[in-house]
């Protein structure tokens, strides 16, 4: 396997869990402001 | 006589190619309605820049002028998205915030195709991450990508892009159903329709997305930035004027010089290559990863679920909004016409707007 393959591959999996931690802070936060914030206030 | 003479005598037969591709394109957007606000202007933008001795192209021309103003300084895709995001309705998602780990499976499509680019040897990893991004199933996006990273493939990602967002509700539902059983496609989903969302998280959502987004990835946060800006604009509720402008003058403006001026990239030399066949095959492949990695990512979440989720609901989080939820909620009624995932799909497609913008920002800040 090349050099570009290698870091492709690389790329890929810190890309891809990258974005699931990012997203997954989002939740976090959105969680945090609904109960600093409730709906029905 | 001679210099009326001149373009007809000097014409090859790669432009004509090229014009009988633009007129395809004019013919989708007007016939087939696939994405014509983009396709029918880029379809001209082709023509006009493969007439020979062109002098809408080139030195002094106007689309060459739009190219350098707007393309080539990211300038369009970042208006673009200020559009966007003063369009967006963040509540459905906001409402079940776990939708957001559907978009973020179905971006698995972006780098999927990107190995595949890679793996063809015909692309550097630039390139290749350009030609993944297709996956994100958002024009603005690929636009973006594709000007920072590969700026000579513009043309056929931005064809691929639209032409794939067009012809969603025909590449998912195969995918869907090779990938679900039927009764896994009957699975319900209970909604709280009258769930309220606070008007202060709909204000501090798109600044506390931007911290972070900007803060993990600062290389991606100009689209994330203006996507959110928009957004911002549209919820604070004291700039219901400039919410309008951007939603509907603005987005308007950019995306009359957008396609026309992203035409004007597909010239004969540039276009005609295999490489672009290579393209359009990938980036239809991304669409059918995205698919897959949603649905196969809620069939995984369903083994530790005890209130299942309609697997379904992993397609519509990728970015083509409304397209995919639409399809996920026809293919439910047709199991079983009771059955109303809607909202659901619809936190997920707007999931997906967010997590496609991040993939995009993410590659951004790898490969920057």
């Amino acid at each position: 396997m090349n050099e570009v393959m290698i870091e492709t591959i690389r790329i890929m999996g810190i890309g891809m869990g990258t974005v699931f931690l990012v997203l997954m802070l989002f939740y976090l936060a959105v969680r945090g402001l609904q109960m600093l914030f409730p709906g029905n206030e | 006589m001679e210099n009326l003479l001149e373009g007809l005598l000097s014409i090859t037969w790669q432009q004509v190619v090229m014009i009988l591709i633009g007129l395809l394109l004019i013919y989708l957007a007007i016939k087939k309605k696939y994405e014509p606000m983009l396709l029918l202007p880029m379809g001209f933008g082709a023509i006009l820049a493969n007439i020979p001795l062109s002098s809408a192209v080139g030195d002094g021309g106007f689309l060459t002028l739009l190219k350098e103003a707007g393309i080539s300084t990211e300038l369009f895709p970042i208006l673009i998205f200020i559009a966007v995001g003063a369009m967006i309705d963040f509540s459905p998602l906001l409402k079940q915030p776990v939708m957001l780990f559907f978009g973020a499976a179905a971006q698995f499509g972006i780098f999927m195709a990107m190995f595949l680019a890679a793996s063809t040897g015909a692309f550097d990893i630039k390139e290749s991450a350009s030609i993944g991004i297709i996956g994100a199933a958002d024009g603005p996006t690929s636009i973006y990508a594709a000007t920072r990273f590969a700026p000579n493939l513009l043309g056929p990602i931005s064809v691929a892009a639209y032409s794939y967002m067009a012809l969603v509700p025909m590449i998912q539902p195969p995918i869907i159903r090779a990938l679900t059983t039927k009764k896994e496609r009957q699975i319900r989903m209970d909604a709280d329709y009258d769930a309220k969302v606070s008007k202060k998280v709909l204000i501090l959502f798109p600044i506390v997305v931007t911290l972070i987004a900007g803060i993990i990835a600062p290389e991606g946060v100009g689209l994330v930035g203006a996507l959110m800006f928009g957004n911002l604009i549209r919820e604070s509720g004291v700039l219901e004027r400039l919410s309008q402008a951007a939603q509907n003058e603005l987005a308007n403006l950019v995306t009359l010089v957008l396609g026309i001026t992203i035409g004007s990239t597909m010239v004969a030399s540039e276009f005609l290559k295999p490489t672009t066949l290579l393209i359009l095959g990938i980036g239809l492949l991304a669409f059918v990863f995205d698919t897959a990695g949603g649905v196969l990512f809620a069939k995984l979440v369903n083994i530790f679920l005890k209130r299942k989720v309609n697997p379904m609901i992993g397609a519509a989080g990728i970015s083509a909004f409304p397209m995919s939820a639409r399809v996920v909620q026809k293919i439910a009624q047709e199991e079983d016409p009771t059955n109303f995932i809607l909202m659901q799909a619809i936190g997920a497609n707007v999931a997906g707007q967010i997590g496609s913008v991040i993939a995009g920002g993410v590659l951004l800040s790898l490969l920057g």
